[in-house]
């Protein structure tokens, strides 16, 4: 423990994304376009012996993620060995294969807390959207048996055009279900919803709208539900310290064992990334090439290294430079004083204008054929 | 069994018997030589008297005798103590790091 290096920061909490298989086919999904399939998943023992190296380098919180995590039959087994190393375990999950007896299994175990999404208040649209023809009553069975076993629960709302103009009902199903915490996120635009952008993208009205139902809904739930807000980049003049700064405080392992800096990490195409099954995570935290690139201020253009902000926002994110820019070096566009600013802003303001409706399920292999739009009714 | 989050702002007084709520841990980390509350998604990184207060916030304690506590321990005037950590412990409640 004692060569840990303390000076590039120590990382506070690790993802760990158990399986890409999910029940649901979200079309904003946030795991990369190319899944990675079932049969190159780290086993139990992998696992367990990542969370060791991750709990002696100073990690105090482990996110049990996916896809869906409960699809691991030893979704359990982890929980407990999380216990076991003194780490914090939180679990990320689309509540679909969560009943009450396995919820309780995971409690008994030491699972600390769940976070659950929902697609919508609306039953039907949310069963549209997560592309699950009994998801949302499933989701809110999942979420009533969460705290009958005690646990704490955050519901986590990613919001787009699909589903947006509902935002107040779905505050109202938060308090409903007995939730401490609300994640309101608008959709980050990498991926599979950078794909399906065109479907997502709220105009600057429904945003603005959307963000003052939060601000009331924060002081009408004051000491009630805590409700955190994810703000569009597209219409944002200042960058979101993503991941709070990149290779900083947090670390994502995939279902295969590949550490990346952030789960969308992927996006830029150029980074290499390193296996847990060929370095220590240690090693990989601290001199990983995808890790070393882009931490601190150094790499950062000029423009970026002398703003005051350089500490408070670490120059945005990586991935949205790369998507709009080309270049994971550049200024992230969402800053306003990105050449490429007006341009992003242009582009949220053309796609929420179409008329566009239809987007690709996110699906295993299927993006190569992706022909095949469903049609998701915008409200 | 779980307690039911309040429906309405509950205010803390010089009566509330504060704890810990449910799954928020007080945790001491050897690598950072650094008490933190471990919380839902969250690390809170604690300062000397935030540490002294929250240990005492075991369901026992009331506010009124944290705050005898803690005037005996920081040798400070109690209205000055009292009106910081009823400040505090609010702060904490409205953010579901502690009950009462």
């Amino acid at each position: 423990m004692s060569n840990v290096d303390k000076t590039i920061g120590l990382p506070m909490a690790m993802l760990a994304e158990l399986t890409h298989r999910c029940p649901l086919q979200c079309p904003y999904c946030s795991n990369p376009l190319e899944l990675e399939k079932a049969d190159s998943e780290l086993n139990t023992e992998q696992w367990i012996d990542v969370m060791r190296q991750a709990r002696d380098m100073g990690i105090l919180q482990i996110h049990f993620s996916g896809g869906e995590p409960a699809l691991r039959k030893d979704l359990e087994d982890l929980v407990k060995a999380a216990t076991d190393l003194n780490l914090y375990s939180n679990l990320i999950t689309s509540g679909v294969n969560l009943d009450e007896g396995r919820t309780q299994n995971l409690a008994e175990r030491g699972l600390a807390h769940v976070q659950i999404s929902i697609q919508d208040s609306d039953e039907q649209q949310s069963n549209k959207i997560g592309g699950h023809r009994n998801g949302h009553q499933l989701k809110l069975a999942a979420a009533k048996a969460v705290r009958k076993v005690g646990l704490p629960l955050t519901i986590n709302a990613p919001v787009h055009r699909l589903n947006i103009d509902h935002l107040e009902s779905i505050i109202d199903l938060a308090v409903e279900l007995d939730a401490a915490r609300l994640e309101v996120a608008h959709v980050q635009y990498y991926g599979w919803a950078y794909h399906n952008r065109a479907a997502l993208m709220p105009k600057r009205s429904q945003l603005e709208w959307a963000t003052k139902v939060v601000e009331k809904a924060r002081e009408d739930l004051h000491g009630v539900l805590v409700i955190d807000y994810v703000v569009p980049d597209y219409y944002a003049k200042k960058p979101k310290a993503c991941m709070g700064g990149w290779a900083r405080q947090f670390l994502n392992v995939t279902p295969s064992g590949k550490v990346l800096p952030c789960h969308a990490a992927e996006s830029i195409t150029d980074l290499e990334f390193d296996r847990v099954t060929e370095k220590s995570l240690l090693e990989i935290w601290e001199h990983s090439e995808a890790f070393e690139k882009y931490r601190g201020v150094d790499w950062m253009p000029e423009i970026c290294r002398n703003c005051e902000r350089r500490e408070i926002d670490w120059g945005g994110c990586r991935c949205q430079a790369f998507a709009i820019t080309g270049d994971a070096a550049n200024m992230d566009p969402a800053c306003e004083f990105s050449e490429h600013h007006e341009y992003l802003v242009s582009l949220a303001e053309i796609d929420s204008a179409k008329e566009e409706i239809l987007f690709d399920y996110r699906r295993m292999g299927a993006f190569d054929k992706s022909n095949v739009k469903v049609a998701g009714h915008s409200s | 069994m779980s307690t039911v989050q309040p429906k309405q702002r509950l205010l803390i007084d010089d009566g509330s018997v504060p704890r810990l709520a449910e799954q928020i841990k007080l945790h001491h980390d050897k690598i950072r030589e650094q008490w933190v509350l471990l919380a839902p998604e969250r690390v809170l990184e604690l300062s000397g008297p935030a540490v002294d207060i929250l240990k005492q916030c075991d369901g026992v304690n009331s506010v009124a005798k944290i705050v005898t506590l803690m005037c005996s321990e920081y040798n400070a005037p109690k209205d000055e103590i009292q009106s910081d950590l009823l400040d505090m412990l609010q702060s904490l409640l409205d953010k579901r790091f502690i009950q009462i």
